[in-house]
């Protein structure tokens, strides 16, 4: 409902933003917070992502795909080793409602349904946190690691990730066919 | 934590907790009490009890008993098999010569119990359904959505996209062909020949030469089992007609050698006894691979080195060890788990063997041909806080505060019935909790319309109209009190009863004088279980039931269809109310 | 439904729906609506993400794209989302319609992007249906389950932890419990 809100009245704190002229932003998807934002081209944004740069910036790379209800940005005041803020690379996948904290996120990982990446944290590349699970705060986790069941870990030695890269794209191409973009409303 | 929710427990009388048990903690086994056994109270707590409570939805009721029945006193007899994946029947004959598991392509993860999907190596392995599959070419391979563990990664590929439990057959980790049995079988007869010597030299060369088996090659377990149980039967075979009396180790009637003694018993023992002459067999254990030999020195070697160079992280857990079907230490030994079938069963009484669940065979039908739930028998009793709780409030029960219950008996059965419930003015225990029902007899309406199901629809308006009147009774009377032998509120098929309990003080320290006998004699810490109050209540329903045309033997003078039964039935229950605020 | 609005909380439609007006749905047009079904609040729908692969069954093909299909009396808790999924079929990404049936319950939180939910489904609260699901009838889903993309659950199942996996059996009294019509009625503008 706060959502909502936000969506119907003018925007308390309309943030600074960077973004690429092609760039997919859902109208109903919420920038918020004082920090630099960027997204990158080719990336989607899905109606009801939030992101809040309050406490740091936000820069997201390209092809990535931001899925409605995730939550991105630093919900608490950034320390000393996270002025930086948080980078999402290239080819990155954030499912609904995923929150995520981490410093950083590695080029075409996936982070599932309600995963939790705490504050701080550190994904590699390639990486697959699965639906409900969390990584916790300042946590390092290399790449090719797959998070799943009860915070179970392996890594992923299938050596597919370009294929995986490739099918990102592809949906990308699909979504931006069904979701129109409103990029004006966030400049 | 904090929050509790209501249930009611119904005890099955199966379980006979006549004899006295013991309680953990307990110093000696408690005295043998004098009691009759209709006079005994039912003790929730009492370590047995558990085994014999269910829900009402989990209980049966056999007509012909006229009893409740639990899961554990029905009989199940398997009615279809079929595999909880590709959802296809798999007639019992199969499941007999192929074992209980899938045989066509539903694996599960060996990582994580995902399923596993089929996919073409040269897609993106991630979302692909099988059928994808059939439009590609090879290789194909195992993967996991879930955890994104990849058949690739033991070295399994697969060349068609179907039929993978065949394919899988044949393949080990590392992707080196399985010889089969068929092939061992070949080179078995091969040995054989050429042990005894009986046939030309020329002859085994050239059969042994597309087949060339290492004695010490190192066998996949399935093959270890077949060569070994081969090796044994033929010793079998060879060795019957000396043993004494032609029974050996497997009572081998299907051997030769147990034939021709056989023949020999017909034909005056000349049969017999020329072969045992001619031949002078002994039993010998195995001696090398193809006969089912393993002595690897080296697996061990091999183990200690590759934790040395892998780590503890290359090693299976126990979960995934227990799934897999042979002794996988490593990772890299696990294989794709064929699902397990599952099965649906008919449940039988066990006392008079009348079914009382019948599903429809058919897989994918969700209908019952029979289904005698004793929820359509027995009437079911909700529990509800008579006084609203304030969502500020503490869901805790104070304790020696008392507090009431609203208990709604709803009858399922079309004659109305005369409850009578009975409880013990406090319940056994260390920490007895007083219980008073304020209206132990009551009637409840009969269930009366049958079409009440199908329109309930069109009826809304008529049950929308007694919701109304009862809040209309509720508002008039405000200080509306509980009265002793009233009923609190009554439907078409059901009433409420009020019942008060005064939960105990889980204190230990308290003066002598307050402690409960059990209290006495056992002044241990608050056990687990101990904070909640749980209620045995005795229901006993009577009720006036038309005579069916099977039960004629234990309602007495039923042989006239048009003469009304009485019926009675009477079971414990119990009920748990809520949590004693320890403090 | 702590707060109460003024309005009333749910617009009743002709066919009985309640749906809330604090839902996010999305996509309206592709979305059926079998009647009596409850749509709490903060519920979203996405009916936007269509089947872009051309269907094979020509009667699809003209125009009557959907993209959720939901039976009858069915509940959607608060926060729950229904979600189409999306596969690489014949090198090409698309969508495709996830279909529920009558009477399934979906918990608050609960994110389903299964493909096929058959009648009668309990789902528990948090818990995450995995794309491309099947769900037979008469299952129950408990609380924070996690069911892995491409599952089949058979009838009568109860499922649970992550992944999730079959953990009992519904006992045949249970059967007429998951009936949501009662349910459906005691979900008023109250």
């Amino acid at each position: 409902m706060s959502s909502k809100r936000a969506s119907t009245m003018p925007a308390p704190l309309k943030p600074p933003t960077s973004l690429a002229s092609s760039l997919i932003i859902a109208e109903h998807a919420s920038l918020t917070g004082t920090h630099l934002i960027t997204l990158g081209s080719n990336t989607v944004v899905h109606p009801r992502a939030r992101f809040n740069s309050t406490h740091a910036p936000i820069t997201v790379g390209s092809n990535c795909i931001i899925c409605e209800r995730s939550s991105i940005g630093f919900q608490s005041e950034a320390a000393a080793n996270e002025r930086q803020g948080i980078l999402i690379e290239n080819g990155v996948v954030i499912e609904v409602g995923a929150v995520v904290e981490a410093r950083t996120v590695g080029e075409g990982t996936i982070i599932e349904v309600q995963a939790k990446i705490g504050k701080g944290a550190v994904l590699g590349k390639h990486c697959k946190i699965g639906p409900l699970c969390e990584i916790t705060e300042g946590e390092v986790v290399p790449d090719f690691t797959v998070v799943y069941g009860p915070g179970m870990r392996r890594l992923d030695r299938s050596g597919v990730e370009d294929l995986k890269m490739k099918m990102v794209a592809r949906q990308i191409e699909v979504l931006k066919k069904l979701i129109p973009s409103n990029l004006a409303k966030f400049q | 934590m904090a929050s509790f929710t209501p249930y009611t427990y119904f005890q099955c009388p199966c379980t006979d907790t006549s004899t006295p048990t013991r309680n953990l903690g307990d110093e000696q086994p408690p005295e043998t009490e004098e009691n009759s056994d209709d006079e005994r109270t039912f003790d929730p707590r009492a370590p047995r009890s558990n085994y014999s409570l269910y829900p009402l939805e989990h209980l049966f009721y056999c007509e012909d008993c006229h009893q409740i029945r639990c899961p554990r006193c029905v009989l199940d007899e398997i009615v279809t098999w079929y595999c909880p994946n590709c959802l296809f029947e798999v007639p019992s004959s199969t499941v007999k010569s192929e074992g209980n598991r899938c045989t066509r392509s539903c694996f599960q993860c060996p990582i994580c119990v995902a399923p596993l999907s089929v996919s073409s190596l040269e897609a993106p392995p991630e979302g692909l359904g099988a059928e994808l599959a059939s439009q590609q070419n090879g290789p194909f391979v195992l993967n996991c959505a879930y955890c994104m563990w990849s058949s690739k990664e033991t070295g399994i590929q697969f060349e068609k996209p179907n039929g993978i439990f065949a394919q899988l057959a044949k393949i080990k980790n590392g992707g080196e062909p399985i010889l089969t049995a068929k092939d061992r079988r070949k080179d078995r007869e091969e040995r054989k020949r050429d042990f005894s010597g009986s046939s030309a030299a020329e002859e085994s060369q050239e059969n042994e030469a597309p087949i060339n088996l290492d004695p010490n090659e190192r066998l996949d377990p399935e093959s270890q089992f077949s060569n070994l149980k081969a090796f044994y039967q033929t010793q079998m075979a060879e060795s019957s007609p000396v043993s004494a009396l032609g029974f050996t180790g497997d009572y081998g009637y299907g051997s030769p050698g147990a034939l021709s003694r056989i023949m020999g018993l017909y034909t005056g023992g000349s049969y017999a006894d020329k072969k045992s002459k001619t031949k002078s067999g002994t039993m010998r254990e195995a001696r090398d691979a193809l006969e089912g030999l393993q002595i690897d020195p080296l697996s061990d070697e091999d183990a200690i080195n590759k934790l040395r160079t892998e780590g503890w992280e290359s090693t299976a857990s126990a979960e995934q060890r227990h799934e897999q079907t042979t002794h996988t230490p490593f990772l890299s030994d696990l294989r794709p788990v064929a699902y397990l079938l599952r099965t649906k069963r008919s449940k039988r009484c066990k006392t008079c063997r009348h079914i009382l669940s019948k599903p429809e065979s058919k897989v994918q039908t969700t209908r019952f041909r029979i289904r005698l739930v004793a929820l359509n028998y027995i009437p079911s009793i909700i529990i509800k806080p008579l006084q609203p709780i304030l969502p500020t409030a503490s869901p805790l029960l104070a304790p020696l505060n008392p507090v009431q219950f609203l208990l709604t008996f709803k009858n399922p059965l079309f004659d109305s019935v005369k409850v009578t419930l009975a409880t013990p003015a406090k319940t056994p225990g260390r920490f007895p909790t007083k219980v008073t029902v304020l209206c132990p007899q009551f009637e409840v309406g009969a269930n009366t319309d049958v079409w009440d199901e199908a329109l309930r629809d069109n009826n809304t308006k008529s049950s929308l109209s007694g919701e109304k009147r009862r809040t209309k009774a509720e508002a008039s009377e405000g200080q509306h009190q509980a009265e002793a032998g009233k009923v609190w509120e009554r439907g078409r098929n059901w009433v409420s009863v009020v019942v008060e309990v005064v939960p105990p003080s889980l204190r230990i320290e308290d003066s002598e004088w307050l402690k409960s006998e059990e209290m006495k004699r056992d002044g241990g810490e608050v056990r687990d279980g101990e904070e909640v109050v749980e209620i045995p209540v005795f229901v006993r329903v009577e009720w006036e039931g038309e005579v069916g045309g099977e039960d004629s033997g234990l309602g007495g003078g039923g042989k006239d269809k048009e003469v009304r039964e009485k019926r009675e039935l009477a079971y414990w229950c119990v009920l748990g109310l809520g949590k004693v605020d320890v403090d | 439904m702590s707060k109460k609005q003024p309005k009333g909380e749910y617009i009743e439609t002709d066919t009985g729906n309640k749906v809330s007006r604090r839902s996010q749905i999305i996509g309206t047009t592709n979305i059926i609506l079998g009647g009596k079904t409850v749509i709490q609040a903060e519920v979203i729908i996405r009916g936007d993400l269509l089947r872009t692969y051309p269907a094979s069954n020509p009667s699809e093909k003209q125009g009557n794209t959907v993209a959720v299909a939901i039976g009858r009396y069915c509940f959607f808790s608060r926060g729950c989302e229904l979600r189409p999924p999306g596969k690489l079929y014949k090198g090409q990404f698309s969508h495709y319609p996830l279909k529920i049936a009558d009477h399934v319950f979906v918990g608050p939180s609960s994110i389903i992007e299964a493909a096929l939910i058959g009648s009668h489904v309990n789902i528990g609260s948090n818990v995450v249906v995995g794309k491309f699901a099947i769900i037979k009838d008469y299952v129950r889903i408990l609380d924070g389950s996690v069911v892995p993309p491409n599952m089949v659950i058979p009838s009568f199942s109860v499922v649970a932890g992550r992944p999730a996996r079959v953990v009992g059996e519904i006992a045949e009294g249970e059967v007429d419990g998951m009936d949501l019509r009662e349910v459906y009625r005691a979900v008023g503008n109250g």
